[in-house]
């Protein structure tokens, strides 16, 4: 289980009448992190993966508190897909090459029977990653690491292109397979289809 | 060889032929000429007054001391030129330059005038001088980029730390561009360094009395001690700026200037 307790981010201005952040994630489960604003969505998803401290409260794994000494060891239980994609990468599939360690070995071939499950060309799995779109550029990571396979799936600001009936239901299948994903949206469906949502929007 | 009267005024007339086309032609480089002229006597007087009293003393001590300067002076420049934080990056460039002047300085000296010579300072000097100098600009401009890429860039950086990526892996991406950054002008110069310098440098080591064979095998000695100085510095420089330069959560620190 992911936790936050008392979380009150750093880095961002604070207003006084925001509350503090509470969740939890349990297996199994989907959570829609509901906020417009960067700056905050970004300071929480560094906090959750240990890139960041809290300016109080704490996050924890399965009960075990996320600081400088643990952060590097839980990092390796999450997958990471970024809503900011400006990648130093030739090609989309060069994320394969990528050092972090991973259980399962991801093939091309894999991703490609991924993608036909929503209907893309595997073609663009050769064309210039400059050329891609990033919506489905992020689409790709989020099957790159769901391919990877790990306890704790965090998704960061996903593109509004990205339909919402065709990855929930496979984030759902994912989660009932002993996973947590946590997905930043402003999109009302994605958050209507999770399990849970937290508000994260000092306007609302 | 002798200074001669004769000899100084043929220097100020040959000084004097830029400045007369300068002057004549009205190009707009008279303030850069008087400039650079001035900076080369001052830099030459010094350096001049160092070398006359290091040779006097020829001391084990005081040549090592002469390293140290070089490796101080060397990162000052280097890090003054990249616009970053002395604060922070001062020490890592020391080291880094330190151990490249040490390391690298003494296997030169040590292959060509065995062990017996090696500390003497009319070759270690000249050889510690050489090593600092060449790896300035390279280091100025490769920790520039690495930086500038960490700050400006940074979505590889926070990718890979998120899925699990080590600190080192993490900044691969960076390391391989200020590496690239490094070696790239060093590689770029050798035409006019093997053209331009090294001709001269070689003259003089035969007017000293060295064998032809031996001058031009410490030429190829020295510039490849060059090639390999800068990037070997650089990836001393940055496993040291580490603590400096990342919090404990991995985030880099205000690299400024003014920081």
């Amino acid at each position: 289980m992911l936790e936050i307790k008392n979380g009150i981010l750093s880095g961002v201005e604070y207003p006084a009448t925001l509350a503090d952040i509470n969740f939890s994630v349990d297996e199994g489960e989907l959570f829609c992190i509901y906020g417009t604003q960067d700056d905050y969505v970004t300071a929480l998803i560094r906090s959750m993966l240990g890139l960041q401290p809290l300016k109080s409260g704490y996050i924890t794994v399965d009960g075990d508190v996320i600081d400088t000494s643990s952060a590097a060891y839980f990092r390796n239980m999450f997958s990471y897909v970024p809503h900011d994609l400006d990648m130093p990468w030739d090609k989309i599939t060069d994320v394969l090459l990528s050092p972090f360690e991973k259980k399962n070995k991801i093939t091309k071939k894999m991703l490609k029977a991924e993608l036909d499950r929503f209907g893309i060309d595997a073609a663009l799995l050769d064309s210039d990653y400059s050329k891609l779109q990033k919506h489905i550029a992020q689409l790709i990571l989020i099957i790159v690491a769901v391919l990877s396979d790990r306890p704790y799936l965090i998704i960061d600001k996903l593109y509004s292109e990205i339909p919402a009936s065709l990855l929930m239901p496979y984030l759902k299948d994912y989660a009932t397979e002993k996973h947590s994903v946590v997905i930043v949206s402003d999109d009302e469906d994605i958050r209507r289809m999770c399990n849970k949502s937290l508000i994260l929007d000092i306007n609302v | 060889m002798n200074v001669s009267f004769l000899g100084i005024s043929i220097v100020i007339l040959l000084l004097c032929i830029p400045a007369y086309i300068i002057f004549t032609y009205k190009l707009n480089l008279l303030n850069k000429f008087a400039m650079s002229v001035v900076k080369m006597f001052a830099y030459m007087v010094l350096t001049g007054v160092f070398l006359y009293y290091i040779s006097l003393w020829n001391s084990v001590l005081i040549n090592i001391l002469w390293m140290i300067f070089m490796a101080v002076i060397s990162a000052i420049i280097s890090v003054s030129k990249a616009r970053l934080s002395m604060n922070k990056l001062f020490f890592p460039s020391f080291v880094g330059a330190l151990s490249v002047i040490v390391i690298m300085g003494l296997a030169i000296l040590f292959a060509v005038f065995s062990f017996k010579n090696m500390f003497d300072a009319r070759y270690m000097i000249p050889v510690a001088g050489f090593l600092a100098g060449s790896m300035i600009e390279s280091n100025s401009k490769s920790l520039e980029t690495y930086y500038a890429g960490l700050k400006n860039h940074n979505a590889i950086y926070y990718y890979l730390l998120g899925n699990g990526a080590t600190h080192g892996q993490a900044v691969n991406y960076f390391v391989k561009r200020a590496l690239e950054k490094n070696m790239i002008p060093m590689l770029g110069k050798m035409a006019y360094i093997l053209l331009g310098v090294t001709p001269m440098v070689l003259w003089s080591m035969i007017l000293s009395g060295m064998g032809v064979a031996d001058a031009v095998f410490m030429q190829i000695l020295m510039l490849s001690a060059m090639l390999a100085a800068a990037p070997v510095s650089l990836l001393i420089t940055l496993a040291v700026a580490r603590v400096y330069s990342f919090d404990a959560y991995g985030q880099l620190k205000n690299m400024d200037k003014t920081a």
